[in-house]
């Protein structure tokens, strides 16, 4: 250990300046600054500033100091200018305000006449760098009001403390969680505080004194958790503004927000809390916090103590992060002199960290240059698969080399080195990464994350120094290097200061993503390697001048602005698998008519077609589908149910003998009752039902005349519970209940009809025919062939695609678009419903069909040959396919989803998955953007560029970080396949602007969960399913495995969400907030495990036959009460 | 005196004239008609206090620099108000428990699953004695907008169906000479709805209640005999409407006459969703269509704006028109700020009417929906109305200076 005299003049500044002389300034002890010149020219220079806090933490800062000669400041980032006279100050951007102990912030300008030497005295927040006050600063500056003329300098070590912590009155506790649910509470035994006369206050915990109640486990948590034996001290620092105290009223209560830096196992990290003070006496103040601060054990990199501690005590787990709590007692009264602690400066920060791994041995050793020479020691911290940072040795002072056997534990790790001085740690080493693969000759080794300074000494001796390289010549990125080189290469003229927004926070000129796998520029032909893109095509007015080391550290300093990994993806990709303990049962309910259901079966009951549906009040929508399972009637909707009822009986008052056979009588009473209500109630009438409604329609009960009895009779029927409710209730059966024969003959009628069952139907219900599986079966089979499937498949495609409403929406100059979209429904209508009931369809009938079908319109549209021999009853005709046909490719979906004039891939896109693939894509969420106007300002001659295609804009306009979540992989690869189809469906080779139509594009996240952009950890299908238009797309979905499995398993649970009322994104893997609770996980897996087994039989034996088996699934035919 | 005791007495006058002119209370429960024209002589004298609500969604945003006047001449997107700014304020610094697309559970609630929406909830408060608790109207399918409680109450889109709930509930048309036929049909409900709660037990039980407390409301109407005798509440000549501009407009007008009538205290109305597929047919596109500009700013979405508070300003003329804005008050509410960024801040919102001094922007720094539900719910004192231990808390606090 050296002497710590010498510390300034070795410090790593001195290296610094030694190198960068003559343009770098020396300051000491508040700040240390360094002024760099990165370019010059002429009459002008790029300067990079960066200033070293050596104070206590602050949250907002002010660098001043004065121009030389006819210096001119003309452009800067990272800060904001403020220019009086000669005096210039800069103030902290919004994004690098907090500048802790030993921190650094930096900011860079051009600047005009430079004065060859760097300026020399500089102030920070009002206080001079060296340590003497100045009052020629801006009036913001917080300290200086504190400073007296006799203890300016902050490094003061035998100034006696102004205020001394009250060990015995204060207090400081914090809560471990463990098992999930049983808090205790600990507590250090030993506090020592002061508040130096500059308000430096320092809080210092031996950490020894844990007082945990039992010996053992304050022995664990020394050994395991705080590593105490070599960081033996918890240290907490903050600035206090003393004048401020002193003014304070006795009595007095004030809360403010407080920020400090809290150093802990070899971490040192600014907390920002809510802290109540009060002014007890003119010589006593307590201190606390509003709320108990809550502290990660990750960020303190303690969640493998956390673990080692759960570990060795048995527990099922331990919370990792901890609310700590404290009351700290401030004395005045200092009579014997006692100094303010005074903490160790941070040791330099280990540089240029290199390793290797020997494949054979599993040896790794590591390589560091100590430009330390304060440090008492060196912590070598690994980081394995499960992503937590664990100190694997602790080494002596002046060591430079690490090694260690990996003992065939295969995986990669990341290694960092930190040095530190008592407690108190340096910054970390840059982090490396050595991968240890099994039986694999080659090692790696690349940078990841680092933490390393941008000032820091040892990274500017370093880029001087020749390229370094990992155990296989591969370049090792340095992060500290790249900041540097951002800015000297002038990256930051293009990418602004964090690839997406200039240091005046308006937009960058041409965004850069970070979290992307791969980049390919415009005019390349592959994806490449961002070390490789920069290499070939950076920067643009010189490219291939930046290639090699610096291409490499460019990408690691990129790389930073990505979340850390943690090794494990936010979502999983694993399919749902059905439980072997699943209770297979549906829920038991009534489920009220739909209008449309209403007004069919009026219908086929009576003959009653004019429109109810106008009148009734509005269905309940359950995600695609309409149904009314969880709507109440109230009396609202009770009444228009009544009014509805009378009007049709008022009308088949008229008509009764085309109804009933029969003219108003008592006879023709009997047959209303007899005949006509077990068909509106769809079963038999029980025999109190049969004497009531007898009573009524032949004008006994209530005095009227037969015909008036009638009509209050139907009337009557016609707005009954029996009639209105589908009833799903089943008689006991086992530990559940069973639909009876009815109650099956009417769920098979109004999910495969979407009316009322049939006389034959319910025959074969009284028959007992559908108390079996095979009965249910044949009566489907049966059912399918009736002209009403067809409609409702129809329907039931335009409403899962989004189409129903097609005939709104507006196409420029497309004059009869609403007729041509009722035509595409019909299209897309026969299309599915060929595909569904096909007896020799498969699943690829769905979406790439041999053939397709129009009528003259669309075949003229599409320009397809047209011969109506053959025709339909709509005028459509089956015709070879070409590049159309199946629901995807059908003129309905892509004129749906486009724009009045163009295609829109975001919105394809985004129909295809959500609607097809039921993987569950976010709405985008609220205030994503920059500002927009001076987006389109920046882009309007790229957008107005005749060579400008609708997908370049759509790429440019979604690049921003926050909106590339979902649209740099997700969203816009997929949409550009079906750039081909214009905004009408019909196949194109060329844009309107008249450039040839890319639409080659990759199918990402091909798994039930999407695996978005921003996560480092996302799964990226390989090999990369590639995909070339439309047609294409539509081959994937049938034919790629996962694609398709994901497809089919999509068609079946909109089958399911359809026959069951459930809304479907409670049958996908989503916790999306639809609005109302989930169903719970148990009668999720019910109908789930039915989702599989449907997928099952249409990928056995088709469509038709999977519609079949849609009532015999056990959710429907078994029921329970579940919980809701 | 306090509001409790006004409403009791408003209550009592008005019982005082069903009985002078010979009207049973039941009958008056049975036609919603014949009791808002009863309702409406007591109140005609009640003016000045806010006792009705009109809650208004209006999709779309704003661009707050086109929004917020600097003196009393409104800019281009709230221009259409105008003619109404004296009895606005318009709200700065608003935001949503939920802005963006496809959460309108957020617009009159803030996403709640279990608690009313802000104009139910009005309705099972101050509208308790009203015929119809709660009128939720809307251009656009939407089932997620009104909830009591757990139970969301889809909005009714078509204009003859609010018309059937409002002017039909009573014993219905004419059936002869013998017992009102609607006596004969809820006593088949009845015995139908009983055996079904036999079968069921407790299970579904609020389906079953909620059914039965209908049918029980209907039939202590109808027994109280006589048929709706119409009264002089005008009626529509109009009652279809095909098209968003034509359903919207008219939806307008039936809340006013429902709130005129005294048919409902609270009505809700609903222009577009917040999806933004609505199809805007008089500018000829879809609302979303003009939302996120590629270097064509902002004329459409101006457009887009404009026409949309223009709907907001024909609903204002038609309560202006009826004499309403002084017991009413409108509120209205949309879905996100600047629809370019999905934003949430200042988001368009604003009240008008009754006890809101008009024709200034008041800042709530970041207040939400839920500040301002539980400021005008006061206002309308719904927590002392006669059902106001049903009335929601929304806030801890309220919005000060309206």
């Amino acid at each position: 250990m050296k002497k710590l005299r010498k510390l300034s003049a070795l410090s790593p500044f001195g290296l610094a300046l030694a190198l960068v002389a003559p343009t770098t300034a020396l300051a000491q002890n508040l700040c240390n600054v360094t002024y760099t010149t990165a370019n010059s020219w002429g009459n002008g220079a790029q300067i990079g500033v960066s200033v070293k806090n050596n104070g206590a933490a602050v949250s907002s800062w002010q660098l001043c100091w004065a121009l030389r000669g006819s210096e001119a400041i003309a452009n800067l980032w990272d800060g904001t200018l403020t220019t009086s006279g000669s005096n210039v100050c800069v103030s902290n951007a919004g994004y690098n305000g907090n500048l802790p102990t030993n921190g650094t912030a930096q900011f860079g300008f051009i600047i005009n006449n430079p004065v060859a030497s760097a300026p020399t005295a500089f102030t920070l927040n009002g206080a001079s760098c060296s340590g003497t006050a100045t009052s020629s600063t801006p009036a913001s500056s917080t300290p200086a009001s504190s400073l007296s003329s006799s203890s300016a300098s902050s490094t003061a070590p035998q100034t006696a403390a102004r205020w001394l912590l009250e060990a015995g009155k204060s207090s400081f506790h914090f809560v471990a969680v463990k098992n999930i649910s049983t808090a205790e509470t600990f507590t250090f035994n030993q506090l020592q505080g002061t508040v130096a006369s500059n308000g430096n206050a320092t809080l210092s915990i031996p950490l020894a004194s844990i007082s945990t109640g039992f010996d053992i486990r304050n022995t664990r948590m020394q050994n395991l958790l705080f590593e105490s034996s070599y960081l033996p001290q918890l240290h907490f620092t903050t600035q206090l503004d003393l004048a401020a105290l002193d003014a304070l009223p006795v009595g007095a209560i004030q809360v403010q927000s407080m920020t400090g830096n809290l150093i802990l196992h070899a971490v040192s990290k600014a907390i920002t809390f809510d802290a109540t003070i009060v002014k007890h006496s003119n010589t006593s103040i307590s201190v606390s916090p509003r709320r108990p601060i809550v502290v990660n054990s990750v960020d303190f990199e303690m969640n493998a103590g956390v673990e080692a501690l759960r570990v060795v005590a048995n527990l099922s787990s331990i919370g990792e992060k901890t609310p700590v709590y404290f009351k700290m007692f401030l004395t005045r009264d200092n009579p014997t002199n006692i100094a303010a602690i005074s903490l160790p400066a941070a040791p330099a920060a280990p540089a240029s960290l290199m390793g290797n791994l020997s494949q054979v041995t599993g040896d790794a050793s590591l390589n560091w240059a100590d430009v330390s020479s304060t440090e008492t020691g060196f912590l070598i911290r690994r980081r394995g698969a499960d992503g937590r940072w664990t100190t694997q040795s602790n080494l002596p002072a002046n060591s430079a080399s690490f090694t260690e056997n990996l003992l065939s534990a295969y995986g990669s790790y990341d290694y960092k080195v930190i040095g530190y001085r008592d407690s108190v740690p340096s910054l970390a080493s840059n982090s490396i990464s050595l991968v240890y693969s099994n039986g694999q000759s080659s090692s790696s080794s690349s940078s990841v994350g680092s933490t390393g300074s941008l000032s820091s000494a040892s990274s500017l001796s370093s880029s001087s120094s020749s390229s370094s390289s990992g155990g296989n010549g591969e370049l090792i990125g340095d992060v500290t290097r790249g900041a540097s080189l951002w800015t000297s290469q002038s990256c930051v003229a293009c990418h602004g200061v964090d690839g997406e927004k200039n240091a005046n926070g308006t937009p960058a000129f041409s965004p850069l993503n970070p979290n992307r796998s791969v980049y390919r520029h415009t005019q390349d032909t592959q994806d490449r390697s961002l070390r490789d893109f920069i290499a070939m095509w950076m920067p643009q007015t010189d490219p291939g001048s930046c290639t090699g080391q610096c291409a490499a550290d460019l990408e690691a300093y990129i790389l930073t602005w990505r979340r850390p990994a943690d090794g494990i993806p936010d979502n999983p990709v694993a399919n749902f698998s059905c439980p072997s303990d699943v209770s297979p049962y549906g829920q038991r309910t009534l489920r009220l008519l739909t209008k449309q259901e209403y007004q069919r079966s009026v219908r086929d009951l009576v003959g009653y077609t004019q429109d109810v549906i106008s009148r009734l009040p509005d269905d309940f929508i359950a995600g695609a589908f309409t149904n009314n399972n969880t709507l109440l009637v109230d009396k609202n909707r009770y009444t228009s149910y009544i009014s509805t009822a009378e009007r049709i009986a008022t009308d088949v008052a008229t008509r009764w003998n085309a109804v009933l056979a029969c003219s108003p009588s008592t006879t023709c009473a009997d047959k209303l009752v007899s005949d006509l209500a077990p068909r509106i109630f769809r079963r038999p009438l029980t025999s109190d039902e049969q004497t009531a409604y007898r009573g009524v329609a032949r004008g006994t009960t209530g005095g009227r005349t037969v015909a008036q009895g009638m009509e209050v009779a139907l009337a009557a029927m016609l707005s009954s519970p029996q009639f209105l409710y589908r009833s799903e209730l089943g008689n006991p059966s086992g530990a559940g209940y069973k639909l009876d024969g009815y109650e099956m003959a009417t769920f098979m009628s109004y999910t495969f009809t979407g009316t009322t069952p049939s006389a034959d139907l319910l025959a074969a219900a009284g028959r007992g025919d559908l108390n079996t599986i095979a009965g249910v079966r044949q009566q489907a089979a049966l059912l399918l062939n009736s002209a009403n499937t067809r409609v409702l498949l129809g329907d039931f495609v335009n409403r899962w695609l989004g189409t129903e409403q097609l005939e709104i929406k507006e196409k420029t100059g497309v004059a009869n678009f609403a007729t041509l979209a009722n035509d595409m429904k019909l299209e897309l209508g026969k299309n599915f419903s060929q595909a569904m009931l096909s007896s020799g369809s498969t699943f690829a009938s769905v979406y790439n069909p041999s053939y397709t079908h129009v009528n003259q319109r669309l075949a003229t549209l599409y320009g397809l040959s047209f011969n109506a021999s053959g025709a339909d009853a709509d005028g459509f005709v089956s015709t070879a396919a070409g590049d159309r046909g199946g629901i995807l490719l059908s003129g309905a979906f892509m004129s749906r989803y486009a724009s009045a004039t163009d295609a829109n891939m975001v919105t394809r896109a985004v129909a295809l998955r959500r609607r097809m693939m039921c993987q569950d894509i976010p709405e985008p969420p609220s205030g994503v953007s920059l500002d927009r106007e001076a987006l389109a300002a920046r882009d309007k001659e790229f957008f107005e560029n005749p060579h400008t295609t609708q997908r370049m804009i759509f790429d440019r306009i979604t690049s921003g970080t926050s909106c590339s979540n979902c649209h740099g992989e997700i969203i816009n690869p997929l949409g550009g396949t079906m750039e081909n189809y214009d905004t009408l469906g019909r196949l194109r080779s060329v844009d309107l602007k008249g450039n040839a139509i890319n639409a080659a594009g990759t199918f990402f996240s091909p798994f039930p969960q999407l695996q978005f952009l921003n996560d480092p950890d996302r799964v990226i299908h390989s090999p990369a399913i590639q995909v070339n238009g439309g047609k294409d797309l539509a081959r994937t979905i049938v034919e790629d495995p996962m694609v398709s499995s994901l497809a089919q398993s999509c068609l079946a649970t909109q089958f399911v969400s359809y026959s069951t009322g459930i809304h479907s994104i409670f049958l996908i893997d989503s916790t999306r907030d639809v609005g109302y609770s989930r169903i719970s996980k148990a009668e999720e897996n019910a109908y789930r495990c039915d989702v599989a087994d449907l997928t099952n039989v249409l990928t056995t034996r088709g469509p038709r036959a999977m519609l079949e088996e849609i009532p015999a699934l056990d959710s429907v035919m078994y029921r329970r009460e579940w919980a809701r | 005196m306090r509001y409790k005791d006004c409403f009791d007495k408003e209550r009592r006058d008005f019982l005082k004239v069903v009985s002078h002119a010979g009207i049973a209370a039941g009958l008056i429960q049975a036609s919603s008609m014949l009791a808002g024209v009863m309702l409406a002589r007591t109140a005609e004298a009640q003016t000045g206090t806010p006792t009705k609500h009109c809650l208004v969604f209006n999709g779309g945003g704003c661009h707050p620099t086109r929004w917020f006047p600097t003196g009393s001449t409104l800019p281009v997107q709230s221009a259409p108000l105008q003619t109404h700014y004296s009895r606005i304020a318009l709200l700065r610094n608003a935001s949503l428990s939920g802005a963006g697309h496809g959460v309108m559970f957020h617009r009159f609630n803030n996403g709640s699953w279990s608690e009313d929406s802000f104009d139910v909830n009005l309705g099972r408060t101050i509208g308790a004695n009203y015929p119809v608790k709660y009128l939720n109207l809307g251009t656009t399918a939407e089932s997620a907008l009104s909830r009591e409680g757990f139970n969301g109450r889809p909005l009714i889109t078509s204009p003859q169906a609010a018309l059937d709930v409002l002017f039909s509930g009573g014993s219905g048309s004419s059936g002869g000479s013998g017992t009102a036929p609607r006596k004969s049909v809820v006593d088949l409900h009845y015995s139908a709805i009983s055996s079904l709660r036999t079968k069921l037990g407790q299970h579904e039980k609020d389906k079953l209640d909620s059914h039965f407390t209908a049918i029980r409301e209907i039939e202590t109407a109808i027994d109280s005999g006589g048929s709706n005798s119409g009264g002089s509440c005008p009626t529509l000549s109009n009652t279809t409407a095909s098209g968003f501009d034509a359903t919207a407009k008219l939806h307008a007008d039936i809340v006013a006459l429902a709130l005129s009538c005294n048919l409902t205290a609270s009505a809700s109305i609903a222009f577009g969703t917040d999806a933004h597929t609505h199809f805007l047919d008089v500018l000829g596109r879809e609302s979303h269509q003009s939302h996120h500009n590629q270097g064509n700013m902002p004329n459409a979405y101006t457009e887009d704006i404009v026409y949309m508070q223009g709907l907001t300003r024909y609903l204002m003329d038609k309560i202006n028109e009826r004499g309403l804005f002084g017991s009413t008050i409108v509120t209205q509410v949309s879905d996100m700020g600047d629809a370019d960024s999905h934003g949430n801040s200042n988001v368009p919102m604003l009240v008008a009417g009754a006890g809101i001094t008009g024709g200034r922007v008041v800042d709530i720094g970041g207040k939400t929906q839920s500040e301002l539900y539980q400021t005008i719910g006061l206002k309308l004192r719904a927590d002392q109305s006669p059902n106001g231990s049903v009335y929601r808390n929304w806030a801890s606090s309220t919005i000060t200076g309206l």
